[in-house]
């Protein structure tokens, strides 16, 4: 009867997490820290407009969303709420690694700031995109967006099914063109492209934001998790500090899988997940555990009522 | 114990109620809503809340003719029913003075709300309640532990639906919802776990000596009690679960716990009940449906309440409860649900997986 922390993965264009920023000190003094180590200010990392260059600005929303995240767990810690299993899709789960004790936090922000030097591909490589498949519930993945074999179009996500069981949630990454065309060719509804999402993540199309960082990503320090800590790249809980460098090695062009986050954590014994920040939409899947989103300071109390009602053992580690 | 004045056996009460719920279910609900609102809107004996308000809906109430219109209504203000005579919510149809029960919300966000139930509005509540015994395959004539509030929570008139209406002798554990919420209010977490505790042990007292066959608690309670005593639970012919979150696991893992148990669930509060259905998809999805047609749900969409999300879409559970002697339209409940799609099985919507609402965004573009 464990209690995980599932973090999600993304760089949004809306604002979170102002309420709790306001309301909780320790959160504020996160904030300064982040903001000593990452360069930007306290009101970048907050709420103000990210820049506009590609790879600027996905750093930057990065750090805002780690932050978030780590914010969140540090005014649940002072609830006396630690998690006992961790988890996270893509960013989310560097910043489960965070927690885990694989890397330091300071170690964490100051590469996420490094990402802004990624180079800038040339203006005349295609134009890269981000879309959601809705497939049926069960099958071949690789046939269910009918999208295999396709130049220019990737599975880079599964989410796994709706809230009601009835369809199957993906993401696909590739050139803006072919995802379009995709979209086009198939009925009304299957594949929804997200404008806002110009980064063709989890695919092969982010091979050179891959290379740049392996080197910095290679002379990392990090050492083995102290709390389960499960990979989004394949159904697993990572052990060793290798494991997780490789986790951060691999995540630009590996696809993710949070169905397999959450299977494993069900099989570390997670019975009430805890979602962090805004970073997955309340209602929209089915969970394997009950879930409960904190992202505002009123979550605060459905999670200490939701920690009663499930019976949840608290962990007597604390994350880091 | 309140119950309806007339003296009936268990026998005749069983007959009753499957006449009322025969002609519960054959009710046109737009027939159904046109007579409520005209009995509570009525100049003389309507209701003296809704007479109150009538100037100030800016549309005659009794022009309304279907179901659907009560969206005029607008959210119903649950506010006032912490301060508001519970008796002005009844019609004056009603003899005065009122003589009955007053019944509270579980005042989780402050004080609670309270209600006047007439003696038919219990005997609808316990009907609904016997016709989930009968459906979900608990026999007559047996021993309950009832562990749920008792005192001023309407749950705690079970023990009077058991014993009158279902043959059964009832041994009573109470427990006092408010003092829980209010330690997890102040983050005193070791310290509900000591009251759950105080109750286990007063539940053990009474399972001990095997006499009990079904037991009637939270979700919260009986999930203690099969961890910590497991040899109790196992001999039960079954449980009886609501008030608190059930997770397909926990109703998995209570199937498990009994050797041969069957296991019933409810939602809802003190303004309305639902009753549970089977169980499906390995009880992914645990629906329930409304006790019509004087309580019907519906499922909304968080930002427009007005709007009903599409079945299987998760959205905030609106409550309206149409009695003849209480008209509360458009609740918005703190909970929300996947629209269930009843079928030709049920004359309403149904709702499953009912969770706390949640206030995070829920737009499908947030997943990356």
């Amino acid at each position: 009867m464990a209690l995980g922390f599932l973090f999600g993965g993304g760089v949004g264009t809306e604002v979170h997490g102002l309420e709790m920023y306001r309301a909780h000190p320790v959160m504020r003094e996160l904030y300064e820290q982040v903001s000593e180590w990452t360069g930007l200010t306290v009101g970048q990392i907050l709420e103000e407009e990210l820049p506009e260059p590609q790879e600027e600005r996905q750093s930057a929303g990065t750090i805002r969303e780690t932050a978030l995240a780590l914010g969140i767990h540090d005014v649940l810690a002072e609830q006396g709420l630690s998690p006992a299993v961790l988890g996270g899709v893509s960013l989310g789960a560097m910043t489960a690694s965070c927690l885990a004790g694989s890397i330091g936090r300071r170690e964490l922000f100051e590469m996420l700031a490094h990402a802004r030097h990624t180079p800038e591909l040339p203006a005349d490589e295609p134009e890269q995109g981000l879309a959601l498949a809705f497939a049926p519930a069960e099958g071949d993945l690789g046939a269910a967006y009918r999208g295999e074999g396709r130049a220019g179009v990737h599975l880079s996500g599964d989410f796994g099914p709706t809230a009601d069981g009835a369809m199957r949630i993906l993401m696909l990454s590739g050139e803006r063109e072919a995802l379009d065309a995709l979209t086009a060719d198939l009925p009304p509804g299957t594949v929804a492209p997200l404008p806002d999402r110009p980064i063709a993540v989890h695919s092969p199309l982010r091979g050179h934001f891959r290379a740049f960082m392996a080197p910095y990503i290679d002379a990392m320090p990090f050492k083995a998790p102290e709390l389960p800590l499960v990979s989004c790249l394949e159904r697993k809980t990572l052990t060793t500090a290798e494991d997780v460098r490789d986790l951060f090695d691999r995540n630009p062009t590996d696809p993710i899988s949070l169905v397999d986050v959450c299977d494993e954590m069900k099989d570390q014994g997670v019975r009430l997940g805890l979602i962090m920040g805004g970073s997955i939409p309340d209602g929209i899947l089915r969970f394997p555990f009950p879930v409960v989103h904190v992202g505002r300071p009123e979550h605060i109390q459905q999670v200490l009522t939701s920690v009663y009602e499930f019976g949840l053992d608290l962990s007597p580690v604390r994350a880091r | 114990m309140s119950a309806p004045p007339a003296a009936l056996s268990p026998t005749e009460r069983g007959t009753e109620c499957d006449a009322l719920i025969d002609d519960w279910l054959g009710t046109d609900l737009d027939a159904w809503t046109r007579k409520v609102v005209a009995r509570h809107f009525h100049p003389e004996t309507g209701s003296p809340y809704w007479l109150r308000r009538a100037a100030g809906l800016g549309f005659d109430a009794r022009d309304i003719t279907r179901y659907d219109q009560l969206t005029a209504f607008g959210p119903f203000p649950v506010d006032i029913l912490r301060s508001q005579d519970p008796a002005d919510l009844v019609p004056l149809d009603v003899p005065r003075p009122l003589t009955g029960r007053v019944w509270d919300t579980g005042g989780t966000t402050g004080a609670p709300c309270r209600l006047f139930y007439t003696p038919a509005m219990l005997l609808h509540r316990g009907a609904w309640r016997r016709w989930s015994f009968v459906t979900e395959g608990f026999t007559q004539g047996r021993t309950w532990l009832q562990a749920t509030p008792t005192g001023p929570h309407l749950i705690g008139n079970g023990m009077w639906e058991v014993s009158d209406l279902y043959a059964g002798q009832v041994y009573g554990v109470d427990m006092d919802p408010r003092w829980v919420k209010r330690l997890i209010r102040a983050g005193r977490l070791a310290d509900a776990t000591e009251y759950t505790t105080h109750l286990l042990e007063q539940v053990t007292d009474v399972l001990i000596h095997g006499r009990i066959d079904y037991l009637n608690t939270t979700p919260a309670l009986f999930l203690a009690l099969v961890r910590r005593h497991p040899e109790l639970v196992a001999p039960l012919r079954g449980v009886r679960l609501s008030g608190t979150q059930l997770s397909p696991d926990m109703y998995r893992d209570f199937m498990a716990a009994m050797d041969d148990g069957i296991c019933g669930r409810s939602y809802g509060n003190t303004f309305g009940n639902a009753a549970g259905l089977p169980v499906e998809q390995n009880a992914e999805l645990m629906p329930y449906v409304p006790n019509y047609p004087q309580v019907t749900m519906n499922v909304v969409r968080k930002e427009d309440w007005s709007t009903t999300v599409e079945y299987g879409t998760v959205g905030q559970v609106r409550l309206t409860v149409l009695h003849e002697d209480l008209f509360l339209p458009n609740i918005l409940e703190r909970d929300q649900a996947l629209r269930y799609d009843t079928g030709s099985a049920w004359p309403s919507d149904g709702v499953a997986n009912v969770t706390p609402l949640q206030t995070t965004s829920s737009a499908p573009e947030g997943l990356y």
